[in-house]
């Protein structure tokens, strides 16, 4: 039967995502994954998730999407391509930076809610920029020892 | 469906007067035909999953300062989020971001424009702006929170029987009216918004302060305009407070154009929106207007008042082209009507029409979609009341209304018929009957949650259905009556849908509507 629902809270989908993800069966650690022996000498996991959040920010910062899309999960890098990762941004925002406030790692140990403030530029409806920062959520999932970034 | 306007003598001789009235300067409210009006709808703004909204006012006059009230509406029940008076000098733009604060969760509204406002600068960002540093040239930028008490008890309005925290307005609608025009090189109140030298905010904003010690009183200039005739404003008076801006300002001009987008910050896409432009929203009494020289009263209020609203619309009259010709009506309460009738009568719709797209086309795309429908005036009929078009008062969970809705892919096919040929045009298979609950919400066809919005719904597409359009209907929707008997059956309604590809988002495309204008009886305010 065909119905008009409430949508099913996130939570749900995220947990189903995060699980699914987890499993995928055929993860790699990419070679495009530079910054992993430096990571690996951070002491604690929350330290190493922080470095890759901003290691990660700083690509984005620099436009640099080929090093961005190396913290992709490898599920997602086996789906979509390089250039279909880089078709998902637009040039509306200009990123200045991004500063971690929290990185809350779930008692499973496998999963993480980051916390950024970020920095930004964007265009106005009839042009010219305006000045901005935000707070914004990112999931990170951890398989064979380093984090990686879940979009939702 | 029905669609009883009939092409009768008798309605072609009124539509060959109901042109002559308009080409006469018989003015009455009207869906702007050239982007240019007194009010600006913009159908959504969000701070939600990572996006900012922008919206921007542009004042075309190169003569008149043009004063407007820009208020942010919650999408549950329309309450008012924050609002606040604008004074746009002559060719001015003014723009402003919508987003949230990163610590605690409450929008805000920033500008680095120069613009004067009132409230102007101060130092509590519940009550005006602050100023929370600089831009790169040194202009400062400046923030003013939104707020929940017009829905939590802290205002005469009073509690309502939603939700009472500030989350309610992290998404909503916006409604942009304008008050009235000034000359500045005839009133020196005008001139404090004009830029350079002799710009003051400060003073322009404080003259809405009657505070005794603090007053900032002027005297009524008005050489120049004559548009106070039935006011005992006199040149030379000494005045302050709003009086200050009735004395000194005039009614609207159709000068101001009205822009907004969404930005996701998080991706760096955006999306244009449509905004709804009303023209005409307020005359003289015999809806004359001369857009050269306003010659009528002005509907400038204090920043703190929820007035003026879309219920200040005057005379009560709209005028529309239905089936090719021209319908005119007023709503002065002969056919237990109000005067927002007359806005409600030109957005009435049986019936919303987009397209979607969901799901993986063939290159693997993943494809989405989200409707935004808004009702605009819902609030003036169901807040503490039930008037008809709407079908229930708001309560615990919104004010729903009854839908359905049918969908077609791009080869005209329904799912009754899938896999069928039909004829074309095919009629319409409702599919389900269910309800929507508040004055703005987010419909995702196929499912997902687009915007994150608290007022989200799935609309259910069998298998196979991955892009067409769909028809949302209202089905129980009810009537408006003018006061010559026009029928204008359906709801309010403005909107767009939302498509997005890999992420990559397209233009918002507005909605379209059919439209149920009936018994057009006479022309009662035709000369």
């Amino acid at each position: 039967m065909l119905l008009m629902r409430p949508y099913l809270p996130p939570i749900f989908l995220l947990v189903t995502f995060c699980l699914t993800s987890v499993w995928l069966p055929e993860f790699e650690i990419s070679s495009a994954n530079a910054v992993e022996s430096e990571s690996a000498r951070v002491a604690s996991p929350e330290q190493r998730l922080q470095k890759r959040v901003e290691q990660r920010w700083e690509a984005l910062t620099e436009r640099n999407f080929e090093a961005a899309y190396a913290f992709e999960t490898p599920g997602y890098r086996k789906t979509a391509s390089l250039s279909q990762f880089q078709a998902q941004f637009g040039s509306a925002v200009n990123w200045l930076g991004a500063t971690v406030r929290s990185v809350e790692i779930a008692d499973s140990g496998d999963r993480a809610e980051v916390q950024v403030n970020l920095r930004y530029q964007g265009r106005s409806p009839l042009g010219g920029l305006y000045t901005s920062e935000r707070a914004i959520t990112e999931r990170w999932i951890i398989s064979k020892d380093e984090w990686w970034y879940v979009r939702d | 469906m029905k669609k009883s306007f009939a092409r009768t003598k008798i309605a072609a001789a009124v539509a060959a007067v109901m042109a002559a009235s308009a080409s006469m300067s018989v003015q009455a409210v009207n869906i702007s035909d050239n982007g240019l009006g007194e009010v600006g709808l913009v159908p959504y703004y969000t701070v939600r999953n990572g996006f900012d909204t922008n919206v921007s006012v542009v004042n075309t006059s190169n003569r008149y300062v043009a004063a407007f009230k820009i208020r942010f509406r919650e999408a549950l029940n329309s309450r008012d989020a924050r609002d606040f008076n604008v004074y746009l000098s002559p060719n001015d733009v003014w723009t402003a971001t919508i987003s949230v604060d990163p610590a605690t969760g409450i929008p805000f509204i920033q500008t680095a424009d120069t613009t004067c406002t009132a409230p102007w600068i101060g130092t509590n960002p519940n009550a005006s702006f602050v100023e929370i540093g600089q831009t790169a040239e040194g202009l400062p930028i400046k923030r003013m929170n939104m707020t929940n008490i017009a829905w939590n008890g802290g205002t005469l309005e009073g509690n309502d029987a939603g939700p009472d925290g500030i989350e309610r307005a992290q998404e909503g609608y916006i409604e942009i009216i304008e008050m009235g025009v000034a000359d500045p090189n005839a009133s020196m109140l005008a001139s404090w918004a004009v830029h350079g030298p002799g710009q003051n905010c400060s003073v322009l904003a404080n003259t809405y302060n009657t505070t005794a010690a603090q007053a900032q009183h002027i005297f009524v200039t008005g050489s120049g305009m004559n548009c106070e005739s039935n006011t005992p404003y006199l040149p030379g008076q000494v005045v302050t407070g709003n009086e200050a801006f009735r004395a000194e300002f005039c009614e609207p001009l159709n000068i101001l154009k009205f822009s907004a987008n969404l930005i996701q910050v998080t991706s760096g896409v955006a999306a244009e929106l449509p905004v709804t432009t009303l023209a005409n929203f307020l005359n003289k009494p015999d809806g004359s207007e001369n857009p050269n020289l306003p010659d009528g009263d002005d509907i400038s209020d204090f920043p703190q008042f929820q007035t003026p609203n879309l219920e200040s619309v005057r005379p009560a009259r709209s005028l529309q082209i239905n089936d090719g010709l021209f319908v005119q009506d007023d709503f002065n309460g002969i056919a237990n009507n109000i005067a927002v009738d007359a806005v409600s009568s030109l957005l009435s719709s049986e019936t919303v029409i987009n397209e979607y797209e969901f799901g993986g086309g063939a290159s693997g795309a993943d494809f989405r979609t989200a409707w935004v429908v808004t009702f605009p005036t819902k609030h003036h009929y169901v807040d503490g009341l039930l008037r008809a078009p709407f079908e229930n008062t708001f309560g615990v969970g919104g004010s729903c209304v009854t839908v359905d809705y049918g969908y077609y892919n791009r080869e005209e096919l329904a799912p009754a018929t899938s896999g069928a040929v039909i004829p074309s045009p095919a009629p319409i298979q409702p599919v389900n009957v269910s309800v929507i609950c508040a004055e703005t919400q987010t419909l995702n066809p196929g499912g997902g949650n687009l915007f994150d919005s608290q007022r989200n719904y799935e609309i259910q597409l069998e298998p196979g259905y991955t892009s067409g359009w769909i028809r949302l209907g209202f089905p129980q929707a009810g009537s408006i009556v003018g006061d010559n008997g026009t029928v204008y059956t359906g709801l309010p309604t403005i909107g767009f849908s939302l498509k997005t590809t890999l992420g990559v988002f397209g233009n918002a495309t507005p909605h379209s509507f059919e439209r149920n204008v009936s018994n057009v009886q006479s022309c009662n305010s035709c000369p």
